[in-house]
Formats: C-alpha cells, structure tokens, sequence
C-alpha cells in the first residue's frame, strides 16, 4: 500500500517535472524550425526511426539492377522532386533545408548511406512523420531507381551535377567537398 | 449576371483542363535536343544538332509522334527535322524517351514537370 502511494507521487512528480521542463523550454526555445536539434535529440530521433521501421521493409532488396539508364532515369528524377530540399549532390544544403527542423541529412554520409537499401525504399515511399520528408508514394520501380541514385551520391561527377542543373537551375552551395 | 461569370469560368476551367490533358510539350523534363536526322541504323539515330552531331540511343521504351499523332521508327527518314527528349547518361550517350517528328517540335521545355509523377 506505501509503495503504490510511492509510486504515485513519484509519477505525479515526473509527470509534473516534465511539464516544467516543456514549458521552460517552449517559452525560452519558442517554436522556430531554424535551431538545429541536439546530438541527443538526432541520436534518439534516429534510433527510433530505426525501431519504427517494418523488418519486412529493412530486409528488402533492390529489384532494380544498377546500369546506367537506371541511375540516370534517377537522377533527373532527383533533380526534379528531391534536390529543392536535398541539393543536387545530396549535400542537403540548400535554403529551404536550413529552416527545417531537422535539416535534411547530408546523403552521402554514413547516417543515409548505413541505411539498408529497404529502409531508404521505406523512408521515399513513406516520409518520416515530424521532419520535412513527406511520403512520395509513387511507383516502386521509380523508387528503387532512386536508391540506386543515393547509392550514387557519393561518387557523383562533376558532369552529372551540370546535367541535374539544366533539369532544375540549382547551384550547388557551399565549398565543402565530398 | 453572376450566372454568366459562373458559367463562363466553368467553361475557361474546362477548356484549361482539355489543353492540359492533350500533348503537351511543357510535360517533358529538360531541354530536347534538336535537329535534322543524318542517319538511321539498328537501335541508333544521329542528329545534326546546332551543336554538332549527337548520337541517340532508342531502346523499347521509347515513343515516337509525328505532331499529335504516334509514329513509329519507321516514320523516320533521313532530313527530318526532330526534336527528342531522353536521360543522359554519365557517359554522355542520350538514350531517347520520346522522339517528336518535324519542326511542331517544341523550342524549349520548362526545367518543371507540371504533373506530378512520383
């Protein structure tokens, strides 16, 4: 009978303390899209989006083999629809990415390119609930297309960054290279 | 009054509607590239372009049109004027989506795809 009176009052007390903390952080933070999330508040973000993925989705394989029509059909695909948020080298610096919260992730790295290419399939057709990545839907072959594209990303040639341009007028920014 | 402006813009609303829905240049991605046929052999078409030749790659996807009508290779000949939408590939080589015969080929795409197709 202590111990559940115990229990109650220390639920009562957390429950208290995380509203305290809520409403310290919402009247001091405010609401703005433009700060960039705590590598605590990424880490756990990312593990649970890994945990909130389907297994069934994580284990899928590409269908779609890699020639070179295929990730050239993706690129202009890219260059089309992902770019405006994600830039034409996958960089993610682009103006609309820096007023997310979070910020679209730099592709090339090891964040995206550690994903399986089920759960980047996943992550296309379906988005990611409370970022800027919405749900494309679409057809499955295009999307597998477009993992064989971030694949790519990484060993993207100066050439095919002109190409994407004259799809979408977008200028690469920044100087960091990849 | 109010039903004649109604009426009037339901009738602008479906008129739209029709132009959007016939072939319409401004669907394609990129820039086509342009110019007269040199030569037609197997899977390959080159074009003298403005440019200099370009070599085009067909494969089973592709389409072909002469105005608003489907063609076919065959309705190919030396001389004609095309204009022809396709993905470039990382080599350089244009492989050939769609290719429009003679010169209602239009002079430039918008660098959008108005219907969104993901």
């Amino acid at each position: 009978m202590r111990l559940a009176r115990v229990l109650a009052l220390a639920s009562i007390a957390l429950c208290l303390g995380v509203g305290l903390w809520m409403y310290w952080f919402v009247t001091t933070h405010g609401f703005s899209a433009r700060d960039k999330p705590s590598k605590v508040e990424a880490f756990l973000a990312r593990h649970a989006r890994r945990i909130a993925s389907p297994p069934g989705a994580r284990n899928l394989k590409n269908p779609v083999p890699p020639t070179p029509l295929a990730i050239a059909e993706a690129r202009d695909h890219f260059a089309d629809h992902c770019a405006i948020c994600h830039a034409n080298d996958g960089s993610g610096r682009t103006q609309i990415s820096a007023g997310l919260y979070p910020p679209a992730p730099d592709m090339r790295q090891s964040d995206t390119q550690g994903l399986s290419d089920g759960e980047l399939f996943y992550i296309i057709k379906n988005g990611i609930r409370f970022t800027g990545m919405p749900g494309w839907g679409g057809e499955d072959e295009d999307n597998w297309k477009l993992v064989l594209f971030i694949r790519h990303l990484p060993k993207i040639t100066p050439k095919e960054l002109d190409l994407m341009k004259e799809v979408n007028g977008l200028e690469i920014q920044g100087s960091e290279s990849h | 009054m109010f039903q004649k402006l109604f009426a009037t813009l339901i009738l602008t609303g479906f008129m739209g509607a029709a132009v959007l829905m016939a072939h319409d240049p401004s669907q394609h991605k990129g820039t086509a590239t342009k110019g007269e046929v040199v030569s037609i052999a197997g899977d390959r078409i080159q074009v003298k372009t403005d440019k200099g030749m370009k070599t085009i790659t067909l494969n089973d996807k592709t389409t072909f049109e002469r105005g608003k009508a489907k063609a076919s290779l065959s309705d190919f000949k030396k001389g004609d004027r095309v204009a022809i939408f396709g993905t470039t590939l990382a080599s350089g080589e244009i492989v050939a989506k769609e290719v429009l015969l003679d010169a209602g080929a239009p002079t430039a795409a918008p660098k959008h795809d108005q219907a969104h197709k993901h």
